[in-house]
């Protein structure tokens, strides 16, 4: 009989434990949402900083960092007595049930409003549970299309969903051909095969015909896999004028690589959001394969002065190049602020209300003001297509963002 | 299918089953001596893709240089493991070792992330052209040197088994641990030493695959499971077998690739791991089933 | 026997009363977890603790039972409810499938577990491959508060169906390990060759056990999808799957009762709380979680409930000594 008095006596412990050590973080935040005005403002940044996602969640909770300390160093929050902000950081491990958690979490501490997830099999229940809470959420990257499809009111995405990405490549795609001597239509598309991957590669099979694409066929693969021999084995026997590409960081490059190696040259190397060939590693240490290699991505622009600021001073900080997810984490983060500001209070709900009337101009992003439409989806978002140079990437479209032309076909 | 991509399909399938093989040595001589499935192998290997990496970018000393340097390393590290920790729960049941690789695997990983961060690192070997071309086929370099190493390694090590005095011993043990120390054998010893050779062999293999793969600190998910399939095809404590188990893999990938659709090739390693399982359980070549 | 039912009666009214001490979503959330992990390490325990078959793919289970409820939902717009029971039948198929190769085959030991491993990276890759399934999409479950759906409005309804479910696993385990059955799985795990030749019929009862454990495993899969209503192949057919349901097992004691929900008392806060105080620094949570993993084990190797019966039987060995004294004297 004793030992069953032990054991509920643990359980118990236990359970003091976990509430004694919330409560130790309770004390500061007890006030709920609305932390007292004088102290500073909470902002969560969810992403998956360790796991096989860890190299992009890290890189985009440094730029939601400095988005923070940007503002900080402006003075803080003008219209809350000069509020300064505070990064309150959360790794979601990329699980589901750990977001879901995590978002609980920020919302114990007090955060006004959560900038993330990165994985889209995440952002769609951290969503969710942040639309419980009621808590300002805005998505920096998360490509499913229903995460804005469900009527949420605190859920904004600044990234345009899959279905768009999909619509810019074809749209690039038709305009390179409509000024090239050789028109290219048919291609492969290779794309990783998480729901990033083959949301994008599926919308573009969709649309293809419109715009005189012809899809030979469809490969996927696992981004963690060993080897893509045998996609670069089908690639070269079916001898397609495009590559269509989506991955992250080491698929892309070992795609590109053996490619490079094999006996079959295609005519044009598109990325459509590629994880690689906006990467600053593939420009630097992949030079002799990286040449003329285009991507259609949601990046900075060139042309924007403050882009360039914000892009140096990440590196000079964190010692990374800031790739697209940065840049779109920094804008989430900044658009947050700007809500933050413009409600001149820290309730949830008002600034909410701040986020659906957000216009934003003063941005680092190639598009027009930033704004939401009533699904809390960025309307604007445009996607750039570059091309690779010697190593280094050129903007080669669309016309007003443009530094050079395109070469295409690239042989 | 054209004779072109069947033989390039060949060759690529050859030179992955190689690298397969060669992953799955130092975990076949883990298994086959001690009966641990080491989960953390695929994060040891790591480690050995750390070592060379560092050697590469600190002091430019190209990875085939700095392999031994990453066996010596991971030897100390696998015999502290198989001492600090695997030797303490002898007794326990099996599936307690497992879950302590585990544990391990979690720590290691995650120190290296904490250590060396998430980058993708990579080493270049500029000295050897990439890829060496024949009659219209292609050749990775390094991959193919990774695979005539795996082909060393385990004609190596089935002599050193075979042969020495701590092979003998180390077969011994892996056969019947009581009878060895009746003889004589130093049981406890013979577990460092193999746990020890087991880690080393994950570092040469890690050493060997930095020059055509991304060392993070997640790589070792890529090879682990493709690792135990390989060894049991292989049978246990077989290297002979390991490096043709993982032949088998790697060529019924590259084919299963080309020839079916979607991401369907990853099942051709299950399919023929669980048919081999269920049919002749002791492995390729096994005799007797256990 | 009496007096350890009111102990548990007391347990249970006072886990009951949770939702009543907290209206936090936090702890509602966590305490939730707990309950889902206890039970779906429970309906592992049947098979790999009683019978002693070391699964290691019990996300075949999981994910089946994830997949089927919402499959009927989001196309036949049948309630996860049924759902929950096709998927534990269909759960049960596989489970036979399965256990029919691996035990016809006489499959042991580690390569029993390697090969449901296999079974279940089959599964996944067959799940990312077909159009039917979503491929690697998942699927996306709607939201609502229709109890009848297996939706809830607040976290208290999920609260009471997870506890309700878990007490029916866990007293199906008791029952069995009670019964006839269960005398005979843990025969089997002692020596399989001895009980045989005593005339158990181990194939037979091995494939009852793997039956019973898929179908329990897969309503846990049903209640995460419903729970979190978002489901891709990874998160309910990968290796991480398999491994999460195993360790609370592991860690409260395998082939026990009390072992799974004491592991899941323990290693739902564990996480919770490497990452609380070492959250800060991206990795060394998992590192210390990983440490800790590492010496539970070592220190605890038959789990929390092994080591207590352990301390316990020493102790009033102890006690009978003194009195034994105390009589002499």
């Amino acid at each position: 009989m004793k030992k069953r008095g032990i054991l509920i006596n643990l359980v118990f412990a236990m359970v003091l434990l976990l509430a004694a050590c919330s409560g130790s973080e309770g004390g500061t935040s007890s006030s709920g949402p609305a932390s007292g005005e004088g102290d500073t403002i909470k902002i969560g940044s969810l992403h998956p900083l360790s796991g096989g996602l860890a190299l992009e969640g890290q890189e985009m909770r440094d730029a939601v960092k400095l988005a923070i300390e940007d503002k900080n160093a402006a003075g803080g929050i003008s219209s809350i007595d000069g509020a300064k902000l505070e990064l309150i950081e959360a790794d979601h491990e990329g699980t589901p049930e750990k977001g879901v958690s995590e978002v609980q979490k920020l919302d114990r501490e007090g955060v006004v409003g959560i900038v993330g997830a990165y994985s889209s099999g995440v952002a769609l229940p951290a969503t969710q549970e942040a639309e419980r809470a009621r808590l300002p959420f805005v998505v920096d990257i998360g490509s499913a299309d229903e995460i804005t499809e469900r009527g949420f009111k605190y859920t904004f995405r600044l990234q345009p969903a899959a279905s768009s990405f999909s619509v810019d490549f074809l749209e690039f795609f038709q305009d390179l051909n409509e000024n090239a001597e050789e028109k290219l239509s048919s291609a492969v598309i290779v794309h990783e095969d998480s729901v990033f991957g083959t949301s994008i590669a599926e919308a573009i099979v969709e649309n293809a015909d419109g715009y005189g694409l012809d899809v030979l066929e469809v490969l996927p693969h696992a981004s963690s896999t060993a080897d893509l021999s045998s996609t670069i084995n089908k690639i070269s026997s079916l001898k397609p004028d495009t590559v269509i590409v989506t991955t992250y960081l080491r698929d892309g490059v070992m795609l590109v690589e053996g490619i490079e190696n094999s006996n079959f040259a295609p005519k044009a190397i598109i990325g459509v959001a590629n994880g690689a060939f906006s990467n600053a590693s593939f420009f630097k240490d992949y030079q002799s394969i990286n040449n003329l290699v285009m991507d259609v991505n949601y990046t900075i622009n060139p042309h924007s002065e403050l882009a360039n600021d914000v892009k140096e001073r990440y590196k000079e900080a964190y010692g990374r190049e800031l790739g697209p997810n940065g840049a779109y984490s920094y804008m989430a983060t900044t658009v947050l602020i700007d809500a933050i500001e413009r409600a001149g209070t820290t309730d949830r709900a008002a600034i909410q209300k701040a986020l659906t009337e957000t216009n934003l101009e003063e941005h680092i992003l190639p598009q027009d003001a930033i704004k939401f439409d009533e699904k809390g989806q960025n309307i604007n978002a445009k996607a750039v297509l570059n091309q690779i140079f010697d190593g280094a990437p050129k903007v080669v479209g669309p016309e007003e963002y443009k530094e050079t032309e395109a070469v295409y076909p690239r042989n | 299918m054209s004779v072109e991509l069947f033989f390039q399909s060949l060759i690529d399938g050859t030179l992955m089953g190689g690298i397969y093989g060669l992953v799955a040595i130092g975990l076949t001589l883990i298994f086959g001596v001690m009966k641990i499935i080491n989960f953390a192998q695929g994060a040891l290997m790591m480690l050995g893709m750390y070592v060379s990496y560092w050697c590469f970018a600190i002091l430019g000393i190209s990875p085939y240089l700095s392999l031994p340097l990453s066996a010596i390393i991971l030897f100390a590290i696998g015999m502290t493991m198989q001492r600090g920790i695997l030797q303490r729960m002898a007794g326990a049941p099996d599936h307690n070792q497992l879950l302590v690789t585990l544990g391990i695997t979690l720590f290691i990983e995650n120190l290296a992330l904490v250590i060396f961060k998430p980058d993708f690192r990579s080493v270049t070997v500029d000295s050897l052209p990439a890829s060496l071309s024949f009659f219209n086929l292609n050749i990775h370099t390094t991959k193919l040197i990774a695979f005539l190493f795996a082909i060393v390694l385990a004609i190596g090590l089935f002599y050193f088994l075979k042969k020495t005095f701590i092979g003998k011993a180390i077969r011994a043990t892996s056969i019947n641990s009581q009878g060895a120390s009746l003889v004589g054998v130093n049981i406890t010893k013979i577990n460092y030493i193999a746990f020890g050779l087991g880690a080393a062999l994950a570092g040469v293999a890690g050493s060997l695959i930095t020059p055509f793969f991304y060392t993070s600190p997640t790589v070792g998910a890529s090879f682990i499971l493709k690792g135990f399939v390989v060894v049991v095809l292989g049978g246990l404590g077989n290297f002979i077998g390991a490096l043709v188990g993982g032949l088998l893999i790697g060529i019924s990938e590259a084919f299963g690739g080309v020839l079916l659709p979607g991401s369907l090739k990853d099942l051709m390693t299950y399919l023929i791991f669980i048919i081999i399982l269920l049919l002749k359980p002791s492995g390729l070549f096994g005799g007797k089933t256990r | 026997m009496k007096k350890s039912h009111i102990f548990y009666g007391i347990g249970l009214i006072l886990i009951a009363l949770f939702p009543f001490v907290t209206d936090n979503q936090y702890f509602m959330h966590i305490a939730i977890l707990i309950l889902y992990y206890a039970l779906v390490s429970q309906a592992w325990n049947i098979l790999s603790g009683y019978a002693g078959q070391f699964s290691f793919g019990h996300a075949i289970f999981f994910g089946t039972g994830a997949y089927s409820s919402a499959i009927l939902l989001s196309k036949y717009n049948i309630s996860p409810w049924i759902g929950m029971f096709i998927g534990a039948i269909i759960a049960i198929g596989i489970a036979l499938l399965i256990g029919f190769l691996s035990f016809r085959y006489k499959l042991r030991g580690a390569y029993f577990s390697l090969g449901t491993l296999a079974f279940a990276e089959i599964l996944r890759i067959l799940v990312q491959n077909m159009d039917y399934f979503n491929k690697t999409l998942g699927i996306l479950l709607p939201i609502g508060d229709n109890p009848w759906l297996f939706q809830f409005e607040s976290r208290a309804g999920y609260f009471y169906i997870i506890l309700i479910l878990t007490i029916i696993v866990t007293v199906v385990a008791y029952l069995i390990s009670k019964s006839r059955l269960g005398f005979n799985l843990i025969a089997i795990r002692e020596n399989e060759e001895a009980a045989q030749s005593l005339g158990v019929k181990t194939f037979k009862n091995k494939m009852i056990a793997i039956a019973i454990s898929g179908a329990l495993t897969s309503v846990g899969g049903t209640f995460y999808a419903q729970y979190l209503l978002y489901i891709d192949p990874p998160t309910t057919f990968g290796n991480d799957v398999s491994i999460s349901i195993i360790l609370p097992a592991i860690l409260g004691g395998m082939g026990t009762i009390l072992g799974p929900f004491m592991g899941a008392i323990i290693i739902v806060p564990l996480g919770e709380l490497t990452s609380h105080f070492f959250g800060g620094f991206a990795g060394i949570h998992l590192m210390v979680y990983g440490l800790i993993l590492v010496l539970v084990i070592l220190f605890l190797p038959e789990g929390l409930v092994g080591w207590f019966q352990e301390k316990m039987r020493s102790s009033r060995l102890k006690k009978e000594g003194n009195q034994n004294d105390i009589t002499e004297t």
